[in-house]
């Protein structure tokens, strides 16, 4: 149904409403309640007739059969020649004295019959019907810190001045606040991309957001950024007013940390016309704890590490670039300049003049506010760094940052890779990262799979030659046999993408990483060897052997060898046929030194699957999120080892991503290009390059590690922690391999020293976040070295804070229950410590950072003026929809009138006044769940009401990267509805800064 | 009649005793029905095992990409509600988990028998000799047909096992 026909139906129902009355007609039958007009014009000579008509019922529900009878109606000097019916719902006019009509929607509607005698002279009369519907009712239910901007773009909203630090919101903490701002003459535009003028704040546009919080200190403030091709950044001030700390990136997330206690205001504003980027979105404010988790993607904030003044540049149009923003060369290091803001800056760009009353005013504003002068350099380079990064003649732009030692890379989805703290990767990062010892090759995984996507951001820069040995062209899909180029041109016979299997497992293993883009690897410095066996349905074992013998550096049917033969061979494939020829390739693979790793298969099955089935090749079983083996897992006596294959069907860490291996990936559905990207896969295909890559890590700090050495540290435990029953078992082999454990034993090795590390105290988490609600959590401690360790202590640093061993051994290590106690704290945030004290004052302590909220009632709860539709089938929205204010946290709707049908239930805001509701940054829920809308079945004969439809909605953050493109947790697309008419515009206050 | 004459006509009992039977066996393959493919893909998370009908925002959401990108679309559309989609039944047919790729459906014929409408798929798995990638994936098919005189439908694979049915 268009907006006009809706419009037209809703005028029609007031306009009814208004000529019967509340009326509205009685039961059925009888012909008393119409209303007749006067005859027209009747000639002199001849009398009136007189238009009657009774009807069989007057109101039920939709839809509704009623039948007209006219048969009262008369002329007294004459007859009746005609008998129009205009049944008032639009429908086709009909004639005859007795007729029907079925009224299909609910909905007041007038009758009229008009009689015409044999003079020509007519008479009418009226009488309203009503088509009534279900009634379909709930509750929509928020989070208890929903919170939301006081001015947003929805023109049903009354917007309330949020601009300054005089009006500034105060928000509790923690806060998801939902918010919109824009420049003037800035907003939605509608399909055909005219802008949409309606809202609040098109016109004066909201060029600031001010908040004003209390911070406990460790608190990390996230700003999410609905819009694609908009720029907003995120600034922080102390309780006066001076500035402290800016994000200023043009990435899809501004965050800011503050360690500080106290009160602080935070402003989200739309980045300046001088970045020349449209300014209008809707986003999400969140402010909780800082659990050290959230990825940083770039070096965007003023408080960031990096030199004041001074900028990387890499363009082959060097001079005019610098001269057009502004620059000045002072070094050179190969294609990067190190260039300087000069005195002319902001250079010779296009709208120069304006550019530099843009930045003074947005300078100033903020210099004014107590910005030092390192801060106010920093600020200026940050501005200038997006200006570079919008120019097409520029290849690089980066600030020069100051390198420290890092422990947790950059990438933009690291926060999502769960499966690598989950085997103590970030503690191996502090020793390797895979790079070669000084004088050593480098270390190379050959990846026998699909191929590699060559030019893949993330994986462009990490490959060593490689090989295509599918001998059949069809199932190669490049139009020809083997060939020495191994990316990888899909797999898929019809339709769809192609898996780009391989170019997932490769990320695995050594995606670039702590580039601030993408994802991180196991061991990103070490290097991939991409060979070519998969294409479409599969391979064969002949060019898998092929392949491995390429890898290995035996002849093979290319007629050539690697540079560098592989160190490790990573093999995420497999059959159910064993082959004794294979067999006797890997063990030839085996005496080279080279450690193959193979996934176990996915069948569910103790059935052995090969490669992973021979002797010599290391078998890995997949674990899901919660370390148990993943349901599709084989098991059996040839598994050796288990390690992260996720599952991606579940999302239990609530990160929106399904719960599998988050890696490089692409999308080739659109068959004219090719999407590189990243996405969550799950098999035993994702666990074996975990154990691969932990493989080249320790390769990386023992060159000389053998497979036999890797093998027998693995039996002796020293490489995993030992999950399941004790000791080896079925499912997890060995156990799960632990990558900080198996860097330490490779040390030990290379040291000489065997493999023993001593005791190393290690806890199952570092952080435990127990929210507003939760009150006990468990964490393990064990001993992931060797020798005796002994907990002696266990200490809090607060008094709500304890804990006490739940399943602990005689050496006190084993399961603790850590609790909390909010009885008797005021609201607010708490963070404390537990730290685990070994006996032994030279092996190391063990320190949990526990944070909590204690917050009373929701009262204050409020995720905006939210809508409540009904969707049908079609995906059009059905009835009026519910408008409805928060009143003490909740939402309680009514929806009446509902016809028959089959629909699901969304409620959400448009902040951003576009008229689709749950766009990136809006509130938004659906009856159960988001995931999985309900079916709500609507028939009157079965329930005349329907109510108890509850429903949670909440500010949904978004993951977009700076191209534009979004992957969302939520439902990315719109939800139409039908907005009335806005109401007159409020009166908003100055501007004032 | 002669001896000679009788040829012909055992001749026309011979061409038309197998039209016969022909047209028996049409009645029993039931009318065809106008379908097609709206969506195949090998990784329809969230799909469920068996038949299902489906809207317009279901396929979306079948098809919906997970990539996390970093150029491109994905994820931004509009919620399809064109004109003359909405004449389509969409029916979504899986079978749920499977250990690798190379499973896939395709869609045989579709006919209305009984006043049932009746889905004949091809079910393809990987060839069992072939050496396949260990990842988890989720085939789906999903139909559009015609709206018709029916109000059941149910779907075969090529060997005539149910993969499902449901009542619209």
């Amino acid at each position: 149904m268009t907006s006009k026909i809706r419009q037209l139906l809703l005028f029609t129902l007031f306009g009814a409403l208004c000529a019967c009355g509340g009326g509205g007609g009685g039961g059925g039958g009888g012909d008393s309640t119409s209303t007749t007009t006067p005859p027209t014009t009747p000639p002199v000579s001849n009398q009136p007739p007189t238009a009657v008509f009774s009807v069989n019922l007057s109101e039920g529900f939709a839809p509704l059969s009623v039948s007209f009878d006219a048969s009262a109606s008369s002329d007294i000097d004459g007859t009746l020649t005609s008998y129009s019916w205009d049944f008032g719902d639009g429908s086709a006019a009909a004639s005859g004295q007795l007729t029907s009509h079925v009224y299909l929607t609910p909905g007041a509607y007038t009758a009229t019959l008009r009689v015409t005698d044999d003079d020509g002279a007519t008479a009418s009369s009226s009488r309203m019907l009503r088509a009534t519907g279900v009634t379909v009712s709930g509750e929509v239910q928020i989070l208890s810190s929903s919170a939301v901007d006081a001015d947003v773009n929805d023109r049903l909203t009354t917007a309330v001045s949020n601009n300054t630090f005089t009006t500034a919101q105060r928000l509790g903490n923690p806060v998801l606040l939902g918010g919109f701002v824009n420049l003037p003459g800035t907003g939605p535009t509608d399909a055909n991309g005219t802008p949409i003028t309606l809202g609040n704040l098109f016109a004066s546009g909201d060029d600031a957001d001010v908040y004003a919080i209390s911070l406990s200190g460790n608190e990390l403030i996230l700003l999410s950024i609905a819009e694609a091709d908009a720029d907003l950044d995120l600034a922080l001030y102390d309780a006066q007013g001076n500035f402290l700390d800016a994000s200023m990136s043009l990435q899809s997330t501004e965050s800011l940390v503050v360690n500080t206690p106290g009160d602080y205001f935070i402003e989200v504003f739309p980045a300046s016309a001088f970045t020349n980027i449209a300014g209008a979105s809707n986003y999400v404010l969140s402010v909780g704890q800082n659990l050290g988790t959230s990825s940083r993607q770039d070096i965007s904030r003023v408080s960031d590490p990096f030199i004041g003044g001074e900028l990387l540049l890499s363009s082959a149009s060097e001079s005019a670039v610098s001269a057009a923003h502004g620059l000045q060369t002072r070094s050179r290091a190969g294609k990067t300049l190190l260039t300087r803001i000069s005195r002319d800056w902001p250079g010779t760009v296009s709208a120069r003049r304006e550019a530099r009353a843009e930045f003074a005013r947005e300078l100033a504003t903020r210099a004014d506010r107590g910005m030092s002068r390192d801060q106010r350099s920093k600020y200026r380079t940050l501005l200038t760094l997006k200006q570079l990064r919008r120019d097409k003649r520029v290849s690089v732009a980066e600030v020069n940052a100051l390198r420290f030692a890092h422990r947790i890379p950059d990438d933009q989805f690291y926060g999502l890779q769960w499966h690598y703290p989950a085997i103590s990767l970030p503690a191996a990062w502090d020793i390797t990262t895979g790079a070669p010892a000084p004088g050593e090759d480098e270390i190379i995984v050959a990846v026998v799979d699909t191929g590699v996507l060559l030019d893949h951001p993330d994986l462009r820069n990490q490959l060593v030659p490689g090989y295509d040995f599918i001998s059949d062209p069809a199932r190669a899909r490049d139009g020809d046999g083997i060939d020495p180029n191994p990316n990888d041109e899909g797999d898929l016979a019809f339709a769809g993408s192609s898996s780009f299997h391989g170019t997932h497992v490769a990320g695995t293993i050594a995606a670039q990483s702590d580039n601030g883009e993408g994802v991180a690897g196991v061991a990103w410095n070490a290097r991939l060897m991409p060979l070519r066996a998969l294409g479409v349905d599969g391979g064969s074992s002949f060019d898998v052997i092929q392949a491995v013998r390429y890898a290995a550096g035996l002849p093979n049917d290319s007629g050539t060898l690697p540079g560098q033969p592989a160190d490790i061979i990573n093999l995420s494939l497999g059959s159910s046929f064993f082959s004794a020829s294979e067999q006797n390739l890997y063990d030839q693979v085996r005496s080279l030194g080279i450690i193959v790793v193979a996934s176990a298969g996915n069948e569910s099955s103790s059935s052995a699957s090969y490669p992973s089935g021979y002797q010599g090749v290391l078998s890995v079983s997949a674990l899901d999120i919660n370390n148990a083996l993943a349901p599709y897992s084989n098991f059996g006596a040839s598994i050796d080892v288990a390690a992260p294959g996720g599952y991606n069907i579940t999302d239990q860490n609530g990160d929106g991503i399904g719960d599998g291996v988050i890696s490089t990936l692409a999308d080739d559905s659109n068959p004219t290009s090719i999407q590189f990207g990243y996405a969550a896969l799950s098999g035993t295909s994702m666990a074996a390059p975990h154990v691969a890559g932990v493989a080249a890590l320790m390769k990386s700090v023992h060159p000389g590690l053998t497979p036999e050495e890797f093998t027998l540290a693995l039996l002796a435990g020293e490489l995993t922690d030992d999950i399941g029953p004790p000791g080896r078992d079925n499912s997890f082999g060995n156990g799960r391999i632990n990558a900080q454990k198996s860097v330490l034993a490779a040390l030990g090795l290379a040291s000489g020293s065997g493999s023993d590390p001593g005791p190393i105290l290690g806890a199952s988490t570092s952080a435990l976040n127990f929210g507003v609600l939760a009150t006990q959590q468990t964490l393990e401690v064990r001993n992931l070295g060797t020798g005796t360790l002994v907990i002696d202590q266990v200490a809090s640093s607060e008094p709500w804070l304890t804990s006490q061993p739940i399943s602990v051994d005689a050496n006190a290590l084993g399961s603790y229950a850590v609790n909390v106690n909010r009885t008797g704290l005021d609201d607010g945030s708490y963070s404390g410590t537990l730290t685990f004290l070994p006996a032994d004052s030279a092996v190391n302590s063990v320190s949990i950072a526990v944070v909590m909220q204690v917050s009373t009632a929701n009262v204050e709860a409020n995720a905006g003026l939210h809508y409540i539709i009904l969707v049908n089938e079609a995906g059009e929205t059905v009835g009026i929809p519910g408008v409805q204010a928060v009143d003490a946290g909740r939402y309680e709707f009514s929806l009446p009138d509902i016809p028959p049908g089959e629909y699901r239930l969304f409620a959400g805001s448009d902040m951003d006044d576009d008229a689709f509701l749950c766009d990136s940054g809006e509130a938004c829920g659906a009856y159960r769940t988001l995931d999985a809308p309900e079916t709500i079945v609507v028939d009157p004969a079965v329930a005349t009401e329907i109510s108890g439809l509850n429903l949670v909605s909440e500010f949904r953050t978004v993951i977009t990267t700076p191209a534009g493109a979004t992957a969302s947790a939520a439902t990315s697309n719109g939800i139409r509805v039908f907005k009335p008419q806005p109401t007159p515009q409020p009166v908003r206050e100055p501007k004032q800064r | 009649m002669s001896k000679h004459s009788r040829i012909p006509t055992l001749l026309r009992w011979l061409i038309v005793i197998p039209l016969c039977l022909s047209y028996l066996i049409g009645c029993d393959r039931g009318l065809e029905l106008a379908a097609t493919e709206v969506l195949n893909n090998t990784n329809c998370k969230g799909a469920e095992e068996g038949l299902r009908k489906v809207s317009y925002a279901d396929v979306a959401r079948l098809r919906g990409s997970t990539l996390l990108s970093m150029t491109g679309s994905a994820g931004t559309a509009e919620p399809s509600t064109a004109a003359g989609k909405t004449q389509l039944l969409l029916f979504a047919v899986s079978q749920g988990r499977q250990p690798t790729p190379g499973y896939f459906f395709t869609l045989k014929d579709a006919r209305l028998k009984d006043g049932v409408a009746e889905l004949q798929l091809n079910w393809q798995t990987p060839d069992a000799e072939s050496v396949q990638a260990q990842v988890i994936t989720y085939p789906c098919i999903v139909i559009g047909v015609e709206a018709g005189e029916f109000r059941d439908v149910r779907a075969l694979d090529q060997d005539g096992e149910l993969l499902g049915e449901v009542r619209i």
